[in-house]
């Protein structure tokens, strides 16, 4: 496994950013380890994975109660409209699949080809989240005063 | 003139971002239909009249590409001007897309202003 290094992390920071203010017109900005603190509360966990000259995943880790904000906010819904429990899986999704998009070229060039699976999503408990945090693999940004880890995980071509 | 437009994704939230981006296009529509995948894609392809269709390539069952081909391979399908919405940013990719008949292509995200100028170079300037 190759570990994130300082360039990919840039990248992922800089594409990170602008499809969340793009896609879901949320900005933010980066976290310390100390300011990961959250309350209590499950967490939803989309991850998909990619195989080109290396091969690896993508994965983003949100709380529950933000990711209502980010369906609503690239269905571009109205405040009094009901977002349902699959619908925020779905932006979820889609939210990952962009973030990986843009990722790949970022990272491997235009030129490279790149397969990429379909994004699938899990909940994960609050002691689920603060072992990922604990892994140090990530990169932590708030949006919209709420913590979001990403991770970029690649190894060689086997 | 009003337009029947498929849209080809397998993700919900992007049918409904693409259907409300012609909205705010201001392109006349008709009829617009959606389909999770390609095997859905082209049996609504043959069941209706289409004008344009926007498709994802990254889809399961059978993806955009595998569709294209399909539909090259229908005499009443293949003229179906085809516009790819999708986050793949690969020139390689592309320039095969485009050598399907692929007649545009969009990275996500997309925009009204984008959308409006790839369905005017296609369906013709419909503010006339």
């Amino acid at each position: 496994m190759i570990m994130m290094n300082k360039e990919d992390r840039k990248i992922l920071h800089d594409v990170c950013f602008s499809v969340f203010e793009q896609l879901a017109f949320m900005f933010g900005d980066e976290l310390e380890d100390d300011e990961l603190e959250t309350g209590s509360g499950f967490f939803l966990r989309a991850t998909m994975g990619f195989r080109g000259q290396m091969q690896g995943s993508v994965s983003i880790v949100v709380p529950e109660t933000i990711s209502t904000t980010l369906a609503a906010n690239i269905l571009g819904l109205d405040d009094d409209q009901e977002v349902y429990p699959e619908t925020a899986l779905d932006a979820l999704r889609e939210l990952l699949n962009t973030i990986t998009g843009r990722l790949m070229t970022e990272i491997f060039g235009e030129e490279a080809v790149i397969d990429l699976s379909i994004p699938v999503t899990e909940q994960l408990s609050h002691a689920d989240w603060e072992s990922l945090v604990e892994s140090d693999e990530y990169l932590a940004v708030n949006i919209d005063e709420n913590p979001v880890l990403i991770t970029l995980q690649m190894q060689q071509r086997q | 003139m009003s337009f029947n437009i498929l849209i080809v994704d397998d993700s919900r939230t992007i049918r409904s971002v693409i259907k409300k981006t012609l909205y705010i296009a201001g392109v006349p529509l008709n009829e617009v239909y959606e389909a999770s995948n390609g095997l859905e894609g082209l049996q609504c392809m043959r069941d209706n009249w289409i004008d344009l269709c926007f498709a994802d390539i990254n889809m399961p069952v059978m993806n955009g590409i595998e569709m294209i081909e399909k539909m090259l391979e229908d005499q009443l399908l293949a003229k179906l001007p085809v516009v790819i919405v999708s986050t793949e940013g690969s020139k390689t990719r592309i320039e095969e897309l485009f050598k399907k008949g692929v007649r545009a292509y969009l990275r996500k995200p997309i925009t009204p202003e984008i959308v409006r100028n790839v369905v005017k170079e296609i369906l013709g300037d419909y503010d006339e």
